[in-house]
């Protein structure tokens, strides 16, 4: 697919608005949700991708993989790690008593699952923002 | 890698804007090719090289 400008605007900000609509749309059913923002999301963000030129292309992808390095080092390690280690006490009432290791309060598996996913692409989109503007400040973008 | 889309550029008095449409690519990314902060892939040298008329060789060379 060809470099286009417009193509890649257009995709970006549909698939955004699509993100956007759902949730408001669909948030009383949050697999739901989360099945169309992921596809829609997904689809539109390859077109979005595909529309780049080459450059742009590998400037993503540095950012993107960064971005990852550092939602790793700066969010995952001390959020999940660390906090959860540190809220074991508060964690323990979504345990039932007996089993210790199954939860069994407010929402389904699936649920904390998409959080979980949610959490982390979030933390890694962050990231790739963080690293383009490191790469600005450093004088290395391209 | 060296190259010498400036000079080519100058010489048929085109700005990055015009340049950059002729080969289908953003005039940011053909900025970072004309100062050697990204090197292109093959296919977009050979693009590169025949909007001026030359050989691959007479647009990029080695350090």
């Amino acid at each position: 697919m060809t470099y286009s400008r417009k193509r890649y605007w257009f995709a970006l900000g549909t698939a955004l608005a699509a993100a956007l609509a759902m949730s408001l749309i669909l948030h009383p059913y949050p697999i739901a949700m989360g099945m169309g923002v992921v596809t829609i999301g997904g689809v539109l963000g390859f077109l979005a991708y595909f529309s780049l030129d080459e450059i742009q292309r590998q400037n993503e992808m540095r950012a993107w993989y960064h971005g990852g390095l550092l939602a790793i080092l700066f969010g995952f390690a001390p959020f999940v790690l660390l906090m959860s280690n540190a809220m074991l006490e508060a964690m323990a009432s979504f345990l039932p008593d007996a089993s210790g290791m199954v939860p069994s309060k407010l929402h389904s598996p699936k649920f904390y699952f998409g959080l979980g996913a949610g959490v982390v692409l979030g933390m890694q989109a962050i990231g790739h923002f963080i690293a383009h503007a490191i790469f600005k400040v450093s004088g290395r973008a391209r | 890698m060296k190259n010498r889309i400036k000079v080519l550029r100058a010489e048929k008095n085109w700005s990055q804007a015009e340049l950059a449409e002729r080969i289908n690519i953003a005039r940011q990314s053909l900025n970072a090719i004309e100062n050697g902060k990204a090197d292109p892939s093959l296919p977009l040298g050979m693009r590169i090289a025949k909007v001026f008329d030359v050989r691959v060789e007479d647009v990029f060379s080695q350090d």
